[in-house]
C-alpha cells in the first residue's frame, strides 16, 4: 500500500501558505458555533460555516462541486437570491404598511447608511464597485447584497456575505444603543394610535403590481429583485394560490437557503478570505447599520417638528430591512420605557417598507455605479 | 425654532450639494476599465497597476461618491413618494366606491 498517497493531504497542509486553511476551519467552526449555540441566522451561518471547512481542505474535491453551484446559482443571473425573494415575498404581509403608507418614508430614510458607507469605503481606497458592494451590507438583506455584489463583480463577495448575515443576526445588539443615543426618554415614551383600518383585497393585489411597475420604470436594474419579491407577494395575496404560497414560503425558501449558504462558502477560500480587507469590510458593515438606524430615527424626529400627531422616533429605526428583528427590537424598547406602549404594528409597517426600500436602494446603487464604471 | 432648524438644514444641504458638484466637476478622472486584464485602461490607454487593494485616505473620492449619495437618496424618496401617493389614491377611490355601494344597498 502506498502510504505517501494517503498522506499527501496532510503533507500539503503544512506546506507554504496552507496553514491559512486551518484558520478557515476555525472560522467555519465559529460560524457553526454562532449558528447553533447563539442561534444567529442559523439557516445561513451553519451552511456557510460547514462550507468554509469543506472548501478549505487540501485538494478539496468538494470545491469544484460548490464552484459549480456558485456558477449556476449566483453567477448565472443571480438565480438563488432571486428565487429566494419569491419565498420572502410570499412571507410578507404588507397590510400594516398599506393602512399607513406614509411609513414608507422611514424605509427610504433608513437606506442612508448604504450610501454613506459607499462614501466611507471609497475614502479608504476601495474601488467604486467594491465600495458599492460593501455599502449594500447596509440593505440588511442577504439576497439584495448577493445580487448587487455579484452584478458588480466584487472581489470581496464572501466577506460581504458573512458581514451582511452576521449583522442581520446582530440587529438586537447593534440597534438599541444607537436608538437610545439619538432619542430622549420622553420621545421613546410617545404613544402612537393604531387605527387598524381594513385594507381591501384589491389594494393588496394591486400593490405588488404597482410597485413592480414603478420601480421597474425608475430603477430598471432593481426590477428583477423587486419583481420576484412582489411576485411572491402576489401569490400570497391573490387568494387562489394558497398551496403555491405555502410552498414558496416554506419549501422553496428553505431549499434555496440550504444551497445559498453552502454556495457562498465557495468564496471563503483561505487566500480570498484571510485579508485585512475582510476586517475592514466587517467594520464598514457596522457603519452601514449604525447610519441606517440613525437616519431612520432622525427622519421621524424631523417629521415630529411639523406633525400634530407625534411619531415615536424609534419606529424610524425599523426602516432597515432585517425583518422582523428590527420591528421587534423597537417594540421591545417601547415596552421598556412604558409597558403600555405597543409599537409593534407601526414598526412592522416600517420594517416591511424597509424591505421594499432596500431593494430600490440596491437597484439605484447598481444603476448609478454601473453608469460610472 | 422650526424655521431656524429648517434654515440650518437647508444651508447644510446646499453646502454639501455645491461642494460635491464642484469636486465632481473639477476632477474628471478616468475610471479605468480593463476588461481584457492586460493592465492597460481600455478607455484612456493608460497603463494601470494590477488590481491590488491599497488602503489610503482618498478625500478626492468624495467628488464621485457624494453625488451618488445625493442621487441615490433622492431617487429612493422619489420612488417611495410615488408609491405612497398611488396607495393613498387607491385607498381613497376604493373607500368611495365601497361607500357608494353600501348606500345603494
Amino acid at each position: 500500500m502506498n502510504f505517501e498517497i494517503l498522506l499527501d493531504g496532510i503533507k500539503e497542509l503544512f506546506s507554504g501558505d496552507n496553514w491559512k486553511m486551518m484558520v478557515m476551519w476555525i472560522i467555519g467552526g465559529v460560524l457553526i458555533f454562532l449558528a447553533i449555540k447563539k442561534e444567529m441566522e442559523p439557516t445561513l451561518l451553519l451552511p456557510m460555516g460547514f462550507g468554509a471547512i469543506l472548501v478549505n481542505l487540501p485538494d478539496s474535491g468538494a470545491a469544484d462541486v460548490i464552484d459549480a453551484l456558485f456558477d449556476i446559482g449566483i453567477n448565472y443571473h443571480e438565480l438563488f437570491p432571486l428565487i429566494l425573494f419569491i419565498g420572502i415575498g410570499a412571507m410578507i404581509d404588507f397590510e400594516p404598511l398599506l393602512t399607513n403608507p406614509k411609513l414608507m418614508l422611514f424605509g427610504a430614510a433608513a437606506q442612508f447608511g448604504i450610501f454613506f458607507t459607499l462614501c466611507v469605503a471609497s475614502l479608504f481606497g476601495f474601488e467604486l464597485k467594491d465600495a458599492a458592494s460593501i455599502a449594500i451590507i447596509g440593505a440588511a438583506d442577504g439576497p439584495t447584497a448577493i445580487f448587487v455584489a455579484n452584478t458588480l463583480n466584487s472581489n470581496y463577495m464572501a466577506a460581504i456575505m458573512v458581514a451582511a448575515y452576521s449583522y442581520m443576526a446582530l440587529v438586537p445588539v447593534v440597534q438599541p444603543p444607537i436608538i437610545k443615543l439619538c432619542t430622549t426618554k420622553k420621545e421613546r415614551q410617545i404613544k402612537m394610535e393604531y387605527t387598524g383600518k381594513k385594507v381591501s383585497k384589491l389594494t393588496k393585489i394591486l400593490f405588488p403590481i404597482i410597485v413592480t411597475v414603478i420601480v421597474g420604470l425608475v430603477a430598471p436594474d432593481a426590477v428583477a429583485l423587486i419583481g420576484f419579491l412582489m411576485f411572491g407577494n402576489l401569490i400570497r395575496e391573490c387568494g387562489v394560490l394558497n398551496s403555491l404560497s405555502e410552498t414558496a414560503q416554506k419549501v422553496l425558501a428553505n431549499l434555496i437557503t440550504i444551497f445559498l449558504g453552502i454556495t457562498i462558502a465557495s468564496q471563503m477560500t483561505a487566500n480570498e478570505f484571510l485579508k485585512v480587507e475582510t476586517l475592514v469590510i466587517i467594520a464598514l458593515g457596522l457603519v452601514a447599520f449604525v447610519f441606517d438606524t440613525f437616519a431612520g430615527v432622525m427622519l421621524a424626529k424631523f417629521m415630529n417638528l411639523f406633525s400634530k400627531k407625534k411619531i415615536n422616533p424609534m419606529i424610524g429605526a425599523a426602516g432597515i430591512s432585517a425583518f422582523p428583528m428590527s420591528a421587534r427590537v423597537v417594540h421591545k424598547l417601547g415596552l421598556e420605557e412604558d409597558n403600555t406602549n405597543f409599537l409593534l404594528m407601526h414598526s412592522i409597517g416600517v420594517n416591511v417598507s424597509g424591505q421594499i426600500a432596500s431593494v430600490i436602494a440596491g437597484g439605484l446603487l447598481l444603476s448609478v455605479v454601473q453608469s460610472i464604471l | 425654532m422650526k424655521k431656524k432648524i429648517l434654515l440650518v438644514l437647508s444651508l447644510v444641504l446646499a453646502l454639501v450639494s455645491v461642494f460635491s458638484l464642484v469636486a465632481y466637476a473639477s476632477e474628471p478622472q478616468c475610471t479605468h476599465v480593463d476588461a481584457n486584464d492586460d493592465n492597460t485602461c481600455d478607455l484612456c490607454g493608460e497603463i494601470i497597476q494590477a488590481k491590488q487593494m491599497e488602503f489610503k485616505f482618498d478625500p478626492g473620492s468624495l467628488g464621485q461618491t457624494v453625488p451618488i449619495l445625493c442621487t441615490g437618496m433622492l431617487g429612493i424618496f422619489i420612488v417611495t413618494t410615488i408609491i405612497i401617493a398611488i396607495v393613498i389614491l387607491l385607498n381613497t377611490i376604493l373607500e368611495i366606491v365601497d361607500k357608494k355601494r353600501k348606500n345603494k344597498e
